[in-house]
């Protein structure tokens, strides 16, 4: 087959071709799926060939209608798909085939965008590296030898090596910005409450959104406008249209921006805040104004992690018990062997270990000293963004305190694991939408990522931002085209 | 400090219905223990609200109306539930007749 | 002396038409495993939604139960594991009920007692569990059924006053409408708890709790059993060392211990996230409370002064439907000949037929015509029966009916005159035994009118002739 490489281009481009029917869907899906034989990354748990293509095949008959349509697109694997084995990437769910679409794949479905797969992910949405999955892990396209963050690693990975289009992704406590960072692709997790919740295998129930994961700030608008939006499923969507792609090239030099105190401490990789640095620099010189700010709390945002994202996570996953869907254990001799067996089999040792965590915090007296006050610290974090917001149009500062590192390197350490996700847990505890954008490369050609936080249903500000950034920085992207380059 | 021992550890499997073995229980009193740690920091923050935030939605007062909708027939309810589609029940191992509500 | 203290906890299940978190139907089916949604089957990916309609229920019930109302109010997830139990937790009220600190009263031996209420709070019914020989099997029907949960604080005295009370709970949850409270069929379930302690001490003793008791009566029953279990031991020197969950047997009158309480449950509530705030306004709650409907003791004192007897009173109020029936119609036909025949051969044939009041043939016009009737006495009370039954079986007019059953009453003075005058006539004996004083003779002589009438002489007009003719 003759190799093509549609796929490195953005919706508006193969939209342009599309509707000019210099290509096909159907040219599409197959350089899609040409790309994953070719791919070692371990992106994908399953795959969805016959019916993409059979797909792509009905849509050449069809008028182009919109943007998204036609386009190859990729789904974590926490996401339920109509008939589309959906596993959370657990040997709990391996054989779960569920009966409905998640409300955004309906959206998605709607648009005429073609699911190629599921992607791989940390087991459960638990992790930050990708390698707690029960499917193995998943490299980072940048470097084989490095994780590409989680857990929407799959999502990730698979945007960054241009094997899909775009993909979707969620996010508790940074699982669509930290791997967006470390693979240099452009990832949003909107304001809680923007995209409806139906269909996203709960984790952490008040932290947990879906979000788009695009090449471009550009493709994130499009798909966000695809898949948002109230949902009478869930309760805790809001009502809120917006045409995100109006806000795209936008002037930004009125913008008031924050930086806060925290997020550009000590704890953060050195190379990775003189890049953020850099850009702040260049903001201000742009006339935006740029503040360092103190925002108080940030720093309890792991112990809120663990009491909240975990008690609800323990709570959540209760319902994988062996009775209904899911792995059930082969051999018990009562109902309370037949739970154990199949709850000790069926996670693997992250989500264990989680599951301990949030029963241990829900348990006995812990509830009232811990969890209550939680919810109480958590209110007080939040309003510590709203009085910023007051001020501030959007808050920056890196992603992540570092950069892709070393697969195997987080080891077994109970506490090391959520580390990774100090400066992206505040933004779920408060609900807020932000975005990592990749900014440059560290001396190791490593994507680093810039982290946009903006308020409630603000997801436009973002956009402004991240679309002027991307055009200034104009970086090479594409890992595939890295040796080229270097060599 | 507050901390705690094997006997909590195996307590906390017993409510999450998780089975631990000796090693296991051992691995996870240090690695609760290490976690207690980092939870206890929330005890030294000086409370400034009452206000819980439970979820960052400014959502209030959803219903529906007493309409009936979305009902799946027998057949579906059981394959969703990963059982022969030709039975009528979910058979779980016997549950002395006890209750717990 | 030792004494009780009783505190009753009570499920009900709400009659609304969907689930309380589902758009699945709330009703009783023969096809197991038919009304579900995948929101009941806890279904990964889905999220509970609240019907509006259980909301207001369990509002009715909280202002009828004099309870104050949480206006600001959240849901609350109860874990634990338990096959019945879809999601691994049940969405309850914990922190929030939306109804504490009311009362009932109830009259102990004539005197008012106000029973106090802790709590009352929305939550949602578990699959039902069919324990077979080899499994359980499970119906998710249930799963997700509306439920309040209504916790007496521990003030109950005496095992008649935890049956008073289950009884006065019951008559005021179906003057609400909100719940057939049946116990036999589950939508109501009473579990009752009992400690001893020395009177004039504020300590109380531990607790023995006896789960699901089949009836009201044995509420009582099963109270009185384990207040003597738990006085015997304490008389002779022993003691109760932990609470324990017990049985009741209906069959040996018993309780049966089923498990001691392990150092109390560890159902780590928290505050359920999918579920946003619920806010009553002042408004919404001064409306329901306009809209309660009358209430069983302000009916009674109405019957009382209509002049019913305490049976009667018993019997209407006994059934909603009855009662609802009788308060429309009292006011359009003669209320005592109303509730008469309604608590007698009306609520018979009900029973027999196992109908209720609004499935008759017999219009309700027909009926009111029918008592009117009666009222004036035009029929003798046989007649009466014989018409009703008739109009009961098989409806139509009370005027066609009684021409069918040839009940036609001769209530023409002068045919009846001259009737009688051959009657006297005839009987010379009687007339003197009659002027001797002697009653039997006079109801010889309408036996002979009735006779000759074929019992359709107007019995009253006819023994207002008779005597007149006696006496010339």
């Amino acid at each position: 087959m003759k190799k093509t490489n549609y796929l490195e281009k953005s919706f508006k481009e193969l939209n342009e071709l599309l509707k000019n029917k210099v290509i096909t869907p159907t040219d599409l899906v197959e350089e899609a799926f040409a790309r994953i034989e070719e791919s070692d990354l371990n992106a994908f748990i399953t795959l969805d060939k016959e019916n993409a293509l059979k797909e792509a095949k009905e849509l050449e008959n069809m008028e182009v209608d919109n943007v998204l349509f036609g386009l190859p697109i990729a789904i974590k694997d926490n996401i339920t798909t109509k008939d589309l084995r959906t596993t959370c990437a657990s040997h709990m769910l391996e054989n779960f085939m569920p009966i409905y679409d998640a409300t955004a794949v309906e959206k998605l479905k709607a648009k005429h965008m073609i699911i190629i797969g599921k992607t791989n992910m940390d087991e459960f949405a638990m992790g930050s590296t990708g390698e707690t999955s029960y499917f193995g892990n998943i490299l980072n396209p940048w470097n084989k030898k490095l994780v590409p963050g989680g857990s929407s690693s799959g999502s990730a990975a698979s945007v960054s090596a241009r094997i899909v289009t775009s993909a979707l992704g969620s996010d508790t406590g940074g699982s669509i910005r930290q791997p967006a960072s470390f693979c240099g692709i452009v990832g949003l997790k909107p304001t809680y409450g923007r995209v409806s919740r139906h269909g996203l295998i709960a984790f952490g129930s008040s932290l947990d959104q879906i979000g788009p994961m695009t090449k471009t700030v550009e493709d994130n608008a499009i798909l966000l406008n695809a898949i948002s939006g109230v949902d009478e499923n869930d309760y805790t969507s809001k009502d809120v249209t917006d045409d995100f792609t109006t806000y795209l090239g936008k002037d930004i030099k009125d913008l008031k921006i924050a930086v806060p105190t925290y997020f550009m401490s000590e704890q953060v990789n050195e190379t990775v805040r003189e890049k953020v640095l850099e850009v702040i620099h260049h903001l201000m010189k742009q006339g935006c104004v740029v503040e360092e700010v103190n925002i108080p709390y940030l720093e309890y945002a792991i112990p809120l992690y663990q009491i909240i994202g975990l008690g609800e996570a323990s709570s959540n996953l209760a319902r994988y018990d062996g009775v209904k869907y899911g792995y059930k254990a082969p051999n018990y001799d009562s109902l309370e062997d037949m739970y154990e067996k199949t709850r000790s089999a069926g996670f693997g040792e992250e989500v264990k270990r989680r599951i301990m965590i949030g029963t241990f915090m829900l348990s006995g007296e812990n509830a009232n000293q811990y969890y209550h006050k939680a919810l109480k610290v958590r209110e007080m974090l939040t309003d510590g963004f709203r009085k910023t917001f007051e001020k501030y149009d959007l808050i920056i500062g890196p992603t992540n305190t570092n950069v892709a590192y070393p697969l195997g390197q987080k080891g077994d350490d109970a506490l090391k694991s959520f580390y990774d996700d100090i400066l992206t847990i505040p933004v779920n505890m408060a609900g807020l939408p932000a975005m990592s954008l990749p900014i440059g490369f560290t001396e190791e050609h490593l994507p680093i990522g810039l982290h946009i936080i903006a308020s409630y249903f603000n997801e436009g500000k973002i956009y402004t931002l991240a679309s002027y950034l991307e055009k200034y920085l104009n970086l090479s992207l594409d890992p595939n085209k890295k040796e080229e380059e270097t060599c | 400090m507050k901390s705690l021992d094997k006997e909590h550890v195996k307590h906390v499997a017993k409510l999450a219905r998780l089975r631990l073995d000796e090693n296991e229980v051992s691995k996870y009193e240090i690695a609760l223990n290490q976690i207690l740690e980092e939870i206890e920091k929330i005890e030294n923050v000086e409370l400034t609200t009452n206000v819980e935030l439970i979820a960052p939605t400014e959502n209030h007062d959803l219903y529906f109306h007493d309409t009936v909708k979305n009902e799946l027939k027998r057949n579906i309810v059981l394959k969703a539930c990963g059982v022969d589609e030709t039975h009528e029940y979910i058979e779980v191992p016997k549950v002395i007749a006890d209750e717990e509500n | 002396m030792l004494v009780p203290t009783i505190g009753i906890e009570v499920h009900v299940e709400l009659k609304s038409k969907a689930k309380v978190y589902s758009t699945a139907k709330n009703e009783f089916s023969y096809e197991p495993n038919t009304n579900v949604t995948l929101i009941d089957l806890g279904y990964p990916g889905t999220l509970p939604k609240l019907n509006r309609e259980v909301v207001n229920m369990a509002l009715k019930a909280a202002l009828a139960l004099n309870c104050e109302i949480s206006k600001d109010m959240h849901f609350d997830r109860k874990n634990y594991f338990y096959p019945d139990l879809p999601k691994g937790y049940q969405i309850t009220q914990s922190m929030t009920p939306i109804g504490h600190d009311g009362y009932l009263e109830i009259e102990v031996n004539g005197k008012k007692k106000q029973i106090g209420i802790e709590r009352i709070h929305i939550e949602e019914d578990t699959c039902k569990s069919i324990h077979g020989e080899t499994g359980t099997l499970l119906n998710f029907n249930r799963a997700g059924v509306p439920l309040v949960e209504i916790v007496s604080k521990p003030v109950i005295e005496t095992p008649e006053e935890a049956v008073l009370y289950l009884e006065k709970l019951r008559e005021t949850l179906l003057y609400l409408g909100i719940s057939d409270v049946k116990i036999e069929e589950g939508s109501m379930r009473c579990d009752a708890n009992i400690s001893l302690h020395e009177e004039n001490t504020d300590t109380f003793g531990t607790k023995c709790e006896i789960k699901n008791i089949g009836s009201i009566h044995n509420v009582g029953v099963s109270l009185h059993y384990e207040e003597n279990r738990q006085r015997e031991i304490l008389e002779n020197g022993g003691q109760i060392l932990h609470e324990e969950t017990r049985r009741f047997d209906d069959k040996t009158g018993k309780t049966i211990l089923m498990r001691t309480k392990e150092t109390g449950n560890d159902y780590r509530y928290f505050p359920e996230p999918d579920l946003p705030m619920i806010h009553l306004t002042l408004e919404e709650i001064e409306n329901t409370k306009k809209q309660l409907p009358i209430m069983p003791d302000v009916l009674r004192e109405n019957y009382r002064k209509l002049g019913l007897n305490e049976n009667q009173i018993k019997t209407i109020i006994a059934a909603r439907d009855l009662c609802e029936f009788y308060e429309q119609e009292r006011k359009l036909c003669d209320a005592n000949v109303l509730a008469n025949y309604l608590t007698g051969d009306i609520l018979s044939f009900l029973n027999r037929e196992k109908i209720n009041i609004n499935e008759l043939k017999m219009d309700v016009k027909e009926l009111e015509e029918f008592v009117n009737r009666m009222a004036k006495k035009e029929f003798s009370s046989k007649q009466g029966k014989e018409l009703l039954n008739e109009l009961l079986e098989n409806g139509g007019k009370v005027e066609e009916v009684i021409k069918k059953l040839g009940l036609a009453q001769i209530s023409d003075t002068s045919v009846l005159e001259e009737m009688i005058i051959k009657i006297v006539n005839n009987h010379p004996d009687s007339v003197k035994d009659y002027k001797e004083g002697k009653d039997r003779a006079i109801k010889f002589l309408m036996g002979q009118v009735m006779k000759e009438t074929k019992g359709q002489a107007n019995p009253s007009l006819a023994m207002e002739i008779l005597k007149a003719e006696l006496s010339k």
